[in-house]
This record gives structure tokens, sequence and C-alpha cells, in this order.
């Protein structure tokens, strides 16, 4: 049996793997975690096995087994449950559900609910230069300081084929039966090492198939709130801070939205666009 | 709801005003509402002491060239920020 810890804010999880196949399978998916080996388990405790073909997920907290047909199906019920967990129970960092990718430290947060291509969006920065800090789990501090929870990229169904072109390899590819995960490295992008991005941009994407590219910078107000409002996940274990730091975010971050129609509507400066506002001259 | 149902705001509920817009935020529903600046006047002033007519009264005396139905206007917001957990109905003068 191996195990592994991932900490973040205080708050712990415990992954444990039995046997060969599934140590590798839960190494490849918290390896952009920073997580550590240990011996002792402290906190939620998760153990990943296998039995004949299948994969198994138990969580310790419940006793309840889930049995997964597929290495997609099992990283993305793995990461599901660390993801909750951390959001249910962190008190001193907002969590928003939102992707992130950061230059040079500074950070764009990416905030969408599910279905708008936020994954999409993240894995073609990723592999345009950006640095990965999450798909899905984004943490802020006080000081405007960006984390997040990377692990691999999944990719719904439908979006397959338009981040197949990005991939480097086919191995790279971890596929189920809804989604597929994605290393970051399959991209041949980077998992971002610091801790510590600063926020310098929000970014708001929709994707239409009808749409051409637009980058439009958005006003500080009302609508900007709301829409990262519906993004939180913890401001009810933070008071009243988690929405003035939500408010103060809107009044002190460069705001865009972007509407573009598929990669192919990217214009070959974009990612030029993305930097300048990062980092004016 | 009548028109002398008085109404006062959830304690802990916050209002920022952003870029002359305003929104209250509910921390333990996490439920926000966006509104103007009339709207946020209404709300200031559902402080557990002004019924609907009352308020209704002091907005028509400050926008007295509006036509329409500010009383029915009044009602159909507090309704709506009842419904999104930021105000609640009180039984009397507090």
């Amino acid at each position: 049996m191996t195990s592994w810890l991932i900490k973040r804010s205080g708050i712990s999880i415990t992954i444990h793997a039995d046997g060969e196949a599934a140590c590798n399978l839960v190494e490849t998916t918290l390896s952009g975690m920073r997580p550590e080996y240990v011996d002792a388990a402290s906190g939620m405790e998760l153990t990943v096995s296998t039995s004949n073909d299948d994969w198994c997920l138990l969580d310790h907290s419940t006793d309840i087994c889930l049995k997964l047909n597929s290495t997609g199906g099992l990283i993305y019920q793995l990461t599901d449950r660390i993801i909750t967990h951390l959001a249910d129970n962190i008190v001193n960092k907002l969590c928003l559900h939102a992707a992130s990718v950061s230059l040079h430290n500074h950070a764009i947060i990416i905030p969408a609910t599910s279905g708008s291509g936020k994954s999409l969006l993240t894995a073609w920065l990723t592999a345009n230069g950006f640095d990965f800090i999450t798909d899905e789990l984004t943490f802020m501090d006080d000081n405007f300081s960006i984390d997040g929870l990377a692990r691999p990229i999944l990719i719904k169904r439908h979006g397959l084929d338009a981040v197949t072109p990005l991939l480097k390899s086919n191995e790279d590819a971890y596929p189920g039966q809804h989604v597929t995960a994605i290393p970051v490295a399959g991209f041949g992008g980077k998992t971002c090492q610091s801790s510590t991005n600063k926020l310098g941009m929000i970014l708001f994407p929709t994707y239409r198939e009808s749409a051409g590219f637009e980058l439009r910078k958005m006003a500080a107000g009302t609508d900007a709130s709301m829409k990262l409002i519906a993004n939180q996940l913890n401001a009810k274990n933070l008071g009243g801070t988690g929405f003035r730091s939500m408010v103060q975010m809107i009044r002190s971050t460069p705001l865009y939205t972007l509407t573009y129609g598929g990669f192919h509507k990217l214009p070959d400066d974009f990612t030029l666009q993305l930097k300048n506002i990062l980092h004016p001259q | 709801m009548n028109k002398e149902s008085i109404f006062k705001q959830v304690e802990y509920c916050i209002h920022e005003e952003i870029d002359n817009e305003h929104i209250i935020y509910n921390p333990v529903s996490m439920e926000a509402c966006q509104f103007n600046k009339t709207s946020a006047m209404i709300w200031e002033l559902c402080d557990g002491k002004h019924s609907i007519q009352q308020i209704s009264d002091i907005l028509e005396e400050i926008f007295t060239e509006q036509n329409g139905d500010i009383s029915g206007d009044v009602s159909s917001l507090v309704k709506s920020l009842v419904e999104s957990n930021v105000l609640y109905q009180v039984d009397s003068i507090s």
C-alpha cells in the first residue's frame, strides 16, 4: 500500500493505493497537487484498488466502494471527492469553481459553470505557453494570491475532437465513459509550481459554435459580481468576508469576457493580447 | 402582503455599491440580488419601521414626475427580496 497526503489550508486528505496499477494511476492523478508520501493517514481517507477488471474507490467516511470500469472515470471520481472535501471545509480562503493559468506568476482565473468550455480553453492556454494551475478549483487568499488543485484536465466527450490536435500523444489520455482525463504534460504544458500567483485578470468565457472571436473589457459592476458569486463554492464558510473579497476582486482586477466559436477562431495574437493585459507595457 | 405590511433586512446580509449599482448578498444562503439606486433606497427603507405604504409615499415625494403604480412596484420588489432571503416580514414596528 502506498499513501499520499494532499494538504490545503489546513485540510488534509490521504489517498491510499493498493497494488501497482492503482499506485501508478493515483500517482499520475495527484502529481500536480504537490502530494507528500506518508506512512500514517490524516483527515479524509480514500483508497484506490483494482478488482478483476474494475477500479474500486473506497471513501472511508461512508464506507462506500465505488466500482469504475475506466481510468478516466476513476480519475474523475477521485478528484471530484478531493475537490468537494476541500471546498466544503476550507475556512480561510475563497474557493471558486474556476480554472486558472499563470504567466510569470500572474494568474488568469476563468470562472464558469460546467459546460461553458473552461477546461477546453484551459487546455488550449496550457498548450500555448501558460502554466497550468487548475481546470476546476481555484483558491484565493486575502492578498489575492491564487492557487488551485492541479488535477489532470477533464475533457467531456463532446470536446475531445477540439483538443485532439493539441495532444502530443494519444498515450497521454485516460478515457472514461463521460470524460477523458489528460495530464497537462499531454498538451506539452507544465503545472505552475508556485502557490502564490498574483491575480492579474478575470476572464469569463462563452463558447458558441456560431460565434467568431471577441475579447471585451467588462465594467467592474454588479454583472461581473453576480458571475463571480455564481461560481463561489465556500463563501458560507467565510461569513461576509468571502463576499467582500469577491467585490474587492471585481473592483481591482481587469475583467474581460471572451466569446469564441472554437480554437480556429482565436486570432494568432490572442496569447499576446492576454500577456499584455497581465503585464502591461 | 398588504400595504400595511412591514419588512426588515436579514441582519447578516451585506450591501455593497459597485460602480453606481447595488448588490445585496446573503452569506448563509449564498444568494445575491443586484439592483439600481431606487431599489437600493427601498431596501434601505425596509428597516422594520416603514410599511409598504409609507415607503411608497416617500418615493412618490421624491419622484414627483413618475407616473405609474409606485406602490405596486415597491410590493413586487419587496416580494422578490423576500424570496431571495434578504428581507423578512415583521409583525409590528420594531
